[in-house]
C-alpha cells in the first residue's frame, strides 16, 4: 500500500506527458489531475442529478417502466463510454511505456504497478463516472430503492465494468499508442459534454413523446445488454456479481505476472522521400501535419461544431447555430495558433539555422487555423443561406468572422511568444490567467461583433435599440482591428527579444 | 572560410562571449573546447546566424553574415547541441522538409540519404520523431546536414547519444570531408576526439579564448612536450587542482 501511495504522489508521466511541478516544487500530478477532474465533473454531475431527478419523478408518476427504460438507456450509454475510454487508456498504461520502463527497475510488485495504472486510467474517466453516479443516485431516490442494495448494485456494476475492461486491456495490451489514447479521450470528453447537453434538453420533451421513444429502446432491457446487467433484473444482478468476482480473480492472476508488453506500432515502410524544393509548400505542409496529429486540434475543431449542431437541433435554426459556433471558435483559434507557435519555438535553436525568414515560418500559424475554421463557418453559413431568407446585414457575419479569427490567431502567437510554455504538453499551453484574458477578449469581441445582427434583423427591435446595437457592433469591430494591429506590432518586438536570448 | 572579429555576446550583465577572434581556413577541422558554460554554444549560435552578436563581425565563406544571412545559411550545415526537431513529423517527412527548405531535389541527395541511413543504421524514417531517442534524433539531424554536403559544417557536441559505430563513422566522414575542402567547426567535451581530429584547437573559458593553435603549439605554450590535450585543457582552464581536491575529499 505504501508503494502505491508513493506512486500516486510522484508518478503520472504516462499519458500526461510532463510531470506537473507546482511553484512550491511539490510533485502532485495525479493529485492535481484528480482534483481538476473532480472540480470539472462533480458540478456537472450535480446539475444532471437535479435534471434527471425531475425527469424520473415525472416519468415514474406516469409509467415506472418508461422511467426504468430511460435510466437503463443512460446507464448503457455511460457504461459504453466508460469501457471505450478506459480501455484505450488502460491498454496504453498496462503496456511498456516510459514510466513503466523506469518503475520496473524499482523494487515494486507488479500487482502494485497494475493497480496504480488502473487508478490512473480510472481518473481519466471521471466525467463519465460522475454522470453515472449522479444519474443512478437520482433514480435510486425517485424509485425509493433500498439504499444498501442500491449501493451494492452501483459498486457491482462499476467493478464489473472495471474488471471487464481491465481483463480486455491486458489481453489486448500494447496495441495502442499514446496519440491514439489521447485522441480517444478527446472523443469521449466530447461525447460526455454532448451527452450532458442531451440530458438537459430532455426537460422540454413531453411525457407522451417518451412513451413513443420507449418502444424504440426496448432492446436495452434484454439480458444481452451486459452494460446494464446489474440494473435490469435481480437475476442478472446476481449473474453480474458472480462474473465480476471471476473477472477480478482472473485479473489479479494476470496482474501478478503482467509482462507490460511493448507497444506494437503499425508503421508502413512504404514511403518515398519526395523533396519538392518549395519552401512555402514545406512550411504549410509541416503545420498542416501538426493540425492533423495534435489531438487538441480535434477537440478545438469538433467542439464548436458539435455545440452548434446541438443548438441548431434544439432551435431548428441554422443561422442561430453560427452565433454559438463563432464565439467559441474565435476563442479556440488562439489555442490552435498557440500550439503551432509553440511547436516552432521548442525547436527554435535548430530552425533558426535554416535559410528561411522567421516570418515565413510564422505566417502559416495565422493562416491555417484561421482558414480551417473560417471554411467551417462559411460552409454552415452557406447552408443556412439556402435554408433561410437571410437579410443583407446577415452577410456581414462573413467578413466579421474572418477579422475575429485573424485577431484571435495573432493573440495566440503573442501570448506564446511573450511567455513561452517550454513544454511539449500542448494541454498546458496557457496558464489559467492567460486563458481568462484570451477568453474575455476573443469571446467578448465575438459576441459584441455578431450578436447585434440578431437584434438588428428583428423587426420588433425599436429604432433606439437598433442604434445602440449598431454602436456595440461598430465598437467591437473597431476594437478587434485596433487589437490586431497593436499586437501585430508588439509581436515583432517580442520575437526579436526571444531570438536574442 | 570562418572569420570572427571581436565577437561579443552580452546577456544583460553576463558577458557570455568576450571579444574573441577566430579564423578557420578552408578545409580545416577546428576544435572549439571549453568547460560547461564557457561560451562554446553561444559562439556557434552567433557564427551560424541563430543569435545576434552584441558586438563584432562575422564572415562565413567570405560573406558578411549580417548582410548575407540567408545565402550563408543555405551553404552551411549546423548540428546543434540538442537534437530538437518537429516531434509531430515522421523521420522521412523531416528530411523532405529540409530538402524543401534548402531547395534541393536531386538524385544525388536521395542517394546520399540512402547511404547515410545505411551507415548510421537509420531504419526508422517511417516513425514519428516524438517516438525517437536522443541518439536516433541526433542521427536524423546528421543525415539532414550531411545529405546536402555543405561547404562549412558546425557541429556542437555531435557524438553525444551516438553509439560507438556511428560515432566512429562520423569522425571518419568528417576527416574525409575536410580532405575534400569542407571546413569543420566542432565543439566537444571528449578531448580525445579533438586531439585526434582537429588540426587547430581553441580553448574558451569564461567567454575568452585562453589558448589557440595546433597541438604542438598548445604544448609549447604549456612548456611540456608530452602532455595530452586533457592535461593541457585542465591546466589552462585551471581545473587540475580542483579535481585533485574534490577526488581526495570524495574518497575519504
Amino acid at each position: 500500500m505504501r508503494e502505491f501511495f508513493i506512486l500516486l504522489k510522484y508518478g503520472g508521466s504516462t499519458v500526461y506527458s510532463q510531470p506537473l511541478i507546482s511553484k512550491k516544487k511539490k510533485y502532485n500530478l495525479l493529485k492535481n489531475q484528480l482534483i481538476l477532474s473532480l472540480i470539472g465533473s462533480v458540478p456537472l454531475g450535480i446539475i444532471i442529478f437535479f435534471f434527471t431527478k425531475d425527469l424520473f419523478t415525472n416519468l415514474y408518476s406516469v409509467d415506472p417502466r418508461i422511467s426504468k427504460l430511460m435510466f437503463l438507456f443512460w446507464m448503457t450509454i455511460l457504461s459504453l463510454f466508460f469501457i471505450i475510454g478506459y480501455l484505450g487508456m488502460a491498454m496504453y498504461s498496462l503496456s511498456r511505456n516510459e514510466e513503466i520502463e523506469l518503475l520496473l527497475t524499482m523494487p515494486i510488485k507488479r500487482r502494485t504497478l497494475t493497480i496504480y495504472q488502473i487508478f490512473v486510467s480510472t481518473i481519466s474517466q471521471m466525467f463519465v463516472l460522475s454522470f453515472y453516479f449522479f444519474i443512478y443516485l437520482s433514480y435510486m431516490i425517485v424509485t425509493k430503492d433500498n439504499i444498501i442494495l442500491g449501493i451494492t448494485r452501483l459498486l457491482v456494476h462499476f467493478m464489473f465494468l472495471l474488471s471487464f475492461s481491465s481483463v480486455i486491456a491486458v489481453l489486448l495490451g500494447g496495441r495502442t499508442s499514446k496519440g491514439f489514447v489521447r485522441k480517444l479521450n478527446v472523443f469521449i470528453s466530447l461525447f460526455a459534454i454532448f451527452f450532458y447537453l442531451f440530458i438537459i434538453s430532455f426537460q422540454n420533451v413531453k411525457i407522451d413523446q417518451f412513451q413513443a421513444i420507449a418502444k424504440l429502446f426496448n432492446f436495452i432491457t434484454k439480458p444481452y445488454n451486459i452494460f446494464a446487467w446489474s440494473f435490469i433484473s435481480n437475476n442478472l444482478f446476481f449473474l453480474a456479481s458472480v462474473i465480476t468476482i471471476l473477472l477480478v480473480l482472473i485479473f489479479s492472476k494476470l496482474a501478478d505476472n503482467l509482462a507490460f508488453e511493448p507497444i506494437e506500432r503499425k508503421t508502413s515502410k512504404n514511403y518515398r522521400i519526395k523533396g519538392r524544393g518549395n519552401i512555402i509548400k514545406a512550411v504549410y505542409s509541416k503545420d498542416l501535419k501538426a493540425t492533423l496529429r495534435y489531438e487538441q486540434f480535434l477537440y478545438f475543431i469538433l467542439y464548436p461544431i458539435g455545440f452548434g449542431i446541438f443548438f441548431s437541433f434544439i432551435n431548428k435554426d441554422y443561422f442561430i447555430t453560427l452565433f454559438t459556433i463563432i464565439p467559441i471558435t474565435t476563442f479556440y483559434v488562439a489555442f490552435e495558433t498557440a500550439i503551432l507557435t509553440n511547436s516552432e519555438l521548442l525547436n527554435i535553436k535548430t530552425i533558426l539555422s535554416y535559410p528561411i525568414k522567421f516570418s515565413t515560418l510564422m505566417f502559416p500559424k495565422v493562416i491555417i487555423p484561421t482558414s480551417i475554421n473560417f471554411v467551417i463557418v462559411f460552409g454552415i453559413f452557406i447552408i443556412s443561406a439556402f435554408k433561410e431568407n437571410l437579410t443583407l446585414l446577415s452577410y456581414m457575419i462573413i467578413p466579421i468572422t474572418f477579422l475575429l479569427f485573424s485577431m484571435s490567431s495573432i493573440i495566440g502567437i503573442y501570448f506564446v511568444i511573450k511567455n513561452p510554455p517550454k513544454t511539449e504538453n500542448m494541454n498546458r499551453i496557457f496558464g489559467i490567467g492567460q486563458t481568462f484574458i484570451i477568453e474575455g477578449i476573443t469571446m467578448g469581441l465575438a459576441f459584441g461583433s455578431i450578436l447585434p445582427i440578431v437584434f438588428l434583423n428583428n423587426p420588433q427591435t425599436s429604432f433606439k435599440s437598433k442604434i445602440i446595437f449598431l454602436l456595440i457592433m461598430f465598437a467591437s469591430i473597431c476594437t478587434s482591428i485596433i487589437i490586431s494591429l497593436t499586437i501585430f506590432r508588439k509581436l515583432k518586438k517580442h520575437l526579436d527579444i526571444w531570438i536574442e536570448n | 572560410m570562418i572569420k570572427a572579429i571581436n565577437l561579443t555576446k552580452k546577456f544583460k550583465d553576463f558577458m557570455a562571449v568576450d571579444h574573441i577572434n577566430i579564423e578557420v581556413p578552408k578545409g580545416q577541422i577546428f576544435g572549439f573546447l571549453g568547460p560547461n558554460g564557457a561560451g562554446k554554444t553561444t559562439t556557434i549560435r552567433m557564427l551560424t546566424g541563430t543569435l545576434k552578436p552584441t558586438e563584432g563581425k562575422i564572415e562565413i565563406l567570405g560573406l558578411d553574415l549580417k548582410k548575407h544571412e540567408i545565402e550563408i545559411k543555405r551553404r552551411i550545415g549546423v548540428v546543434p547541441d540538442e537534437p530538437r526537431i518537429y516531434s509531430h513529423l515522421k523521420g522521412y517527412e523531416y528530411l523532405e522538409f529540409v530538402m524543401d527548405i534548402y531547395k534541393i531535389n536531386n538524385k544525388e541527395t536521395h542517394q546520399r540519404i540512402e547511404e547515410l541511413s545505411k551507415a548510421f543504421g537509420v531504419n526508422y524514417l517511417e516513425k514519428l520523431i516524438s517516438d525517437l531517442s536522443h541518439g536516433m534524433k541526433q542521427k536524423l539531424i546528421l543525415i539532414s546536414v550531411l545529405m546536402r554536403k555543405p561547404e562549412v559544417i558546425f557541429l556542437d557536441e555531435p557524438t553525444v547519444g551516438l553509439d560507438a559505430k556511428s560515432a566512429k563513422i562520423l569522425k571518419e566522414l568528417l576527416k574525409n570531408y575536410s580532405k575534400q575542402s569542407t571546413t569543420i567547426f566542432l565543439t566537444t567535451h571528449i578531448l580525445e576526439i579533438a586531439e585526434n581530429m582537429c588540426e587547430v584547437i581553441a580553448i574558451i573559458n569564461n567567454g575568452k579564448i585562453i589558448a589557440q593553435g595546433t597541438m604542438e603549439e598548445l604544448r609549447k605554450l604549456s612548456g611540456e612536450k608530452n602532455k595530452t590535450l586533457e592535461d593541457l585543457f585542465l591546466e589552462l582552464t585551471a581545473q587540475e587542482e580542483d579535481i585533485k581536491s574534490i577526488v581526495e575529499s570524495l574518497s575519504r
